[in-house]
């Protein structure tokens, strides 16, 4: 599993590449937790490289989606429709914006 | 976790009534135990789960005795299964759960426990709280989540959803208040994979398992035999075994502990019973005959 973070205006812009389980998903909370500990609120989490998401890392994006508070804004992007369904079975596009592509989360 | 309570300890503490009894009815209480007890190892990193299975994923203590009992038994059956499957086999061993988490609560000085004798063997027994602090605890930290549509705690979460599938949101809100707020009550129940299945598992068991009508065949058996085979069965209903291997040795026939089994219930007259593996005992349900074998 592999993270880059670059900074995209006033956002900071994370692409994942790998699985998203128990094993790394607490290094991406980690990861994320840290940039909102230094003032980043604004992330968008680009899933176009992620083929597996288990309870473990919906768990984390919660976490950290709890950290950054209403102020904040955890927005996911390019979802496969394998994690997509996952997000849907349970509910977390109902807490998290989900968009088709990385120039919709922009906008 | 910084909790006081573990899930498991706060979903009993919510089916403890103002007299001291336990609810809902006892069968129920156990898949939702064993579903808190993964969902707390869930949240400790110990296990995890996605669509189709439960996975292991780090064997080391916790430090708690019963999520260490439930992980090392996890361990020791390390098949590939669905969620539904694994709450079922921990559920199986909820009775001795449920013992120890009553004793772990009046250890936190969060309940006593009250005998009192009806007859000159058979007692009742019940745990009134002490104090109420926790149980306001929990449930202010559960409505104000449930009130406002922050993004919910890993806890909180997980207490939610086992109210929900469990049928126990009474215990934590009016019935005008859960009709209010049942679209966020669904929409934190379902967040966690294994809170959906307990639903599943839960449907599943009061759709094909009918406890009241199965208590009065039972007496109505009478032989010992006839009523530890009329127990395995309704286990192997209940819990979906199929395999005799998957039974506990206190119910295999194959099992030299089966005998014993055997012998307890014609002392007691009632096979209304669970075997305590960690004491060695024969426990009769809500009543505090207790046999060593």
């Amino acid at each position: 599993m592999e993270i880059r973070i670059t900074q995209e205006n006033d956002l900071q812009y994370i692409e994942i590449q790998g699985r998203v389980d128990a094993v790394n998903s607490g290094e991406i909370q980690d990861k994320l937790i840290a940039l909102a500990d230094a003032g980043h609120i604004k992330l968008l989490v680009c899933m176009e490289n992620v083929d597996y998401i288990s309870s473990s890392g919906l768990r984390s994006f919660l976490s950290v989606g709890k950290k950054l508070g209403k102020e904040g804004r955890l927005r996911f992007c390019c979802m496969k429709p394998s994690v997509k369904e996952v997000f849907t079975i349970t509910g977390f596009n109902s807490i998290f914006q989900i968009f088709e592509s990385k120039a919709d989360a922009m906008a | 976790m910084s909790n006081f309570l573990t899930i498991p300890e706060e979903i009993l503490l919510l089916s403890i009534d103002e007299t001291g009894g336990i609810s809902p009815e006892s069968k129920t209480l156990d898949v939702v135990l064993a579903s808190a007890i993964l969902m707390d190892l869930a949240i400790r990193r110990r296990i995890d789960t996605d669509l189709q299975k439960l996975i292991l994923v780090d064997g080391a203590p916790t430090g708690d005795a019963i999520l260490d009992d439930a992980l090392t038994f996890l361990y020791e059956n390390p098949a590939e299964k669905p969620i539904e499957h694994w709450v079922s086999q921990v559920g199986l061993r909820a009775d001795l759960y449920k013992e120890d988490l009553l004793a772990s609560l009046t250890l936190k000085k969060v309940i006593k426990v009250e005998n009192k004798r009806i007859l000159w063997m058979l007692t009742s027994r019940k745990y009134p709280i002490i104090g109420n602090k926790e149980l306001k605890e929990v449930k202010t930290r559960v409505r104000d989540l449930i009130y406002s549509d922050d993004i919910p705690d890993l806890q909180e979460m997980a207490i939610v959803s086992l109210a929900y599938y469990g049928s126990m949101l009474e215990f934590l809100l009016t019935t005008e208040a859960i009709e209010i707020y049942r679209t966020r009550i669904e929409q934190i129940a379902k967040m966690d994979l294994i809170g959906q299945s307990i639903g599943k598992a839960l449907a599943e068991l009061s759709a094909s398992f009918q406890f009241s009508n199965r208590a009065k065949a039972i007496l109505g058996i009478k032989t010992p035999e006839q009523k530890l085979e009329t127990l395995v069965e309704d286990i192997k209903t209940k819990y979906r075994i199929v395999k005799e291997e998957d039974l506990p040795d206190w119910l295999r026939k194959s099992h030299p502990q089966y005998a014993r089994t055997l012998e307890f219930i014609d002392k007691v007259g009632t096979s209304d019973i669970y075997y305590h593996a960690g004491r060695k005992e024969y426990v009769v349900r809500d009543y505090s005959s207790v046999f060593s074998i």
